[in-house]
């Protein structure tokens, strides 16, 4: 949490783009940071999006990019990717995270690790309502943090307080708030929402130690749980990804049983269980960003695109684990990301 | 390594004093100086001639030029004659183009946007430096770094009460540039700091020039064969490649390409459980 703030403290350029020059959040945001410098561009891509700028360098100072969301701001998850409700979509209120994570697809998919925050959350809430009332009927999950952490910059966002108001008046749609912060009192400081899941990313403490750079301890993510279960808050557990080294059954194993009995399984929304995989363009590029890295390095294959754990160890892994949690809860809250 | 690109010589003086840099060739009117710390083209006035320099600069030294700097003059409507800029905003009145150079290193002097112009001109905008190169240096240099790497420093030299156009003072023009030279170093150094260096260790090195010498290696075998010792050399330490690198020697190339998989898969698999990086 120190950390983090810290960093958010540190903003030396905010790039602005001019269609949201205006905006409340944009001029709140600049009022917030004085001292930086404001730098303005016609849109965010001319800053996020050139060839020739690298991810890991700018990573130690990033800078922070205001703009304006345009075209579709829901999308539809990728096959694979659901928690059994008839509908899953997602959105991404920002793009970049303040965590640097090893394994994190965003390294490879971005040319720029310069945080995008996008202000109009009003287009976002206004579509988001629109999905959730054409499928009346039906139960629609909406994922956020896919393209950052959702609650990392809370603080200088205020995007759960915005959105919970929404989803507090939308009975048949769910929020799933993926993060690892443990900065939880922005949810702490209101009552418990029925269709508001705070899913953690959670990895052994040597896995976190070793790849969650930047990111709070294994054991403050399962102390904001605590909190936030104590509070009457529904979590998710993203065993996602798993990650493949010597030892690691027994490894994962032990922190299965160390995680799952701490949680009352009343409070557990859902479980997901994933390995490392990616796409072989974005690997390429999280592997020339980072040459000295091991997770890029051995026992992986590409298989239809992507790259990935040998058949016969992604599946021992999988089993294993799978058949770890469900000792510790049932079946209906267990899903399996491919 | 820094590479510096300077419009005039009054804009080098204090550099090429600085870095004792020597003269060291020419290509058309860019005139190049070189030391073992840093480099330097004099690129003569204008956009386009700053890009030749810039690019004629990076064709002489293809090997290094981690940082690359713009030194020189600027006109601000109102900012004090002599006061130092970083450029955040590079465009120019010849192209739609904007460049957006990434400070990563805490710059010691305020970011502002620098306008290229194709002539000199008193139509001073506020919040905005007027030159003549900048744009040109940065096109140029952009292709053989990153945005990251590759920046705009200006000394103000006219403002709106003090045009100074047609009698430029060279004398005054070097100490204003003199008298950042501390910062510029400073920054240069910051900077580089966040260079990722990739080298793949000697001992692995030659173990593959030994091994591509003694049998038939394609092009996609000798990038895979050099990626592998490369990630090798991060994996083992001094020791081990040397041992390791005996154990290719002699072998055929597929028993060779097995050996590593099979030596990576072990390693890279214990790093991550040992936590020992």
């Amino acid at each position: 949490m120190a950390t983090s703030l810290g960093r958010i403290g540190m903003f030396e350029r905010i790039y602005v783009e001019d269609a949201i020059h205006d905006h409340p959040r944009t001029i709140d945001l600049l009022k917030r940071y004085p001292s930086a410098e404001a730098i303005r561009c016609s849109r965010y891509g001319e800053v996020f999006n050139p060839k020739r700028q690298n991810f890991r360098v700018q990573k130690s100072n990033p800078a922070l990019i205001l703009a304006e969301k345009r075209g579709e701001k829901v999308l539809s998850t990728p096959a694979g990717y659901g928690l059994g409700a008839d509908h899953h979509y997602y959105f991404s209120h920002m793009l970049n995270c303040l965590y640097d994570c090893r394994y994190c697809f965003l390294q490879g998919m971005y040319r720029s690790s310069n945080f995008v925050l996008f202000v109009n959350y009003e287009d976002f809430v206004s579509d988001i309502r629109e999905i959730a009332n054409s499928h009346s009927n039906e139960k629609c999950i909406f994922f956020s943090g896919y393209d950052c952490d959702s609650l990392a910059l809370e603080s200088l966002t205020g995007f759960a307080n915005h959105f919970l108001d929404l989803f507090q008046n939308l009975p048949n749609a769910t929020l799933e708030l993926r993060t690892k912060s443990v900065n939880v009192s922005p949810l702490l400081q209101r009552g418990a929402l029925e269709n508001v899941v705070v899913a953690f990313t959670l990895s052994p403490d040597l896995v976190a130690k070793s790849l969650e750079f930047k990111a709070p301890t294994l054991s403050a993510r399962l102390r904001a749980i605590a909190k936030l279960t104590s509070a009457g808050w529904k979590i998710g557990l993203r065993f996602d990804p798993l990650i493949y080294f010597d030892n690691c059954q027994q490894v994962y194993q032990a922190f299965i049983d160390e995680t799952l009995e701490q949680i009352p399984l009343s409070a557990i929304h859902s479980t997901t269980i994933g390995v490392f995989r990616s796409p072989k363009t974005i690997f390429n590029n999280m592997k020339s960003l980072y040459p000295e890295e091991p997770l890029f390095m051995g026992n992986l294959k590409l298989s239809n695109g992507l790259v990935r754990y040998p058949e016969n160890v992604e599946t021992s892994l999988v089993e294993n684990i799978t058949k770890r949690v469900l000792q510790h809860i049932p079946e209906n809250l267990l899903f399996q990301q491919k | 390594m820094i590479h510096f690109v300077t419009a005039l010589d009054c804009e080098a003086r204090p550099l090429i004093r600085r870095y004792f840099l020597k003269p060291c060739g020419s290509y058309g009117r860019a005139r190049f100086f070189a030391s073992e710390k840093a480099r330097l083209v004099v690129s003569g006035v204008g956009e386009l001639r700053s890009a030749i320099a810039t690019t004629a600069l990076a064709c002489r030294f293809p090997d290094s030029g981690k940082i690359w700097l713009n030194v020189g003059i600027a006109g601000h409507r109102d900012a004090a004659i002599g006061s130092g800029f970083i450029s955040n905003r590079v465009s120019s009145d010849n192209s739609k183009d904007v460049y957006f150079p990434q400070i990563v290193a805490r710059a010691p002097w305020p970011g502002i946007e620098t306008q290229t112009l194709r002539a000199p001109s008193t139509n001073y905008q506020p919040n905005c430096l007027l030159d003549m190169e900048a744009y040109g240096f940065y096109s140029a240099a952009l292709a053989v770094s990153t945005l990251e790497f590759v920046h705009v420093f200006k000394v103000v030299s006219d403002n709106a009460t003090n045009i100074a156009i047609k009698t430029l003072d060279k004398e005054a023009v070097s100490e204003c540039i003199a008298a950042h030279l501390e910062q510029i170093e400073f920054f240069a150094q910051k900077t580089l700091e966040n260079h990722v260096i990739e080298e793949t260790s000697d001992s692995m090195k030659a173990a593959s020039l030994e091994i591509q010498s003694t049998q038939r290696f394609s092009e996609t075998d000798k990038h895979w064969l050099n990626e592998k010792l490369g990630q090798l050399s991060h994996l083992l330490d001094e020791c081990d490649k040397k041992d390791f690198s005996n154990r290719l020697i002699g072998r055929d190339k597929r028993e060779v390409f097995d050996l590593i998989e099979k030596e990576i898969d072990k390693l890279s698999s214990q790093r991550l459980y040992t936590g020992n990086r």
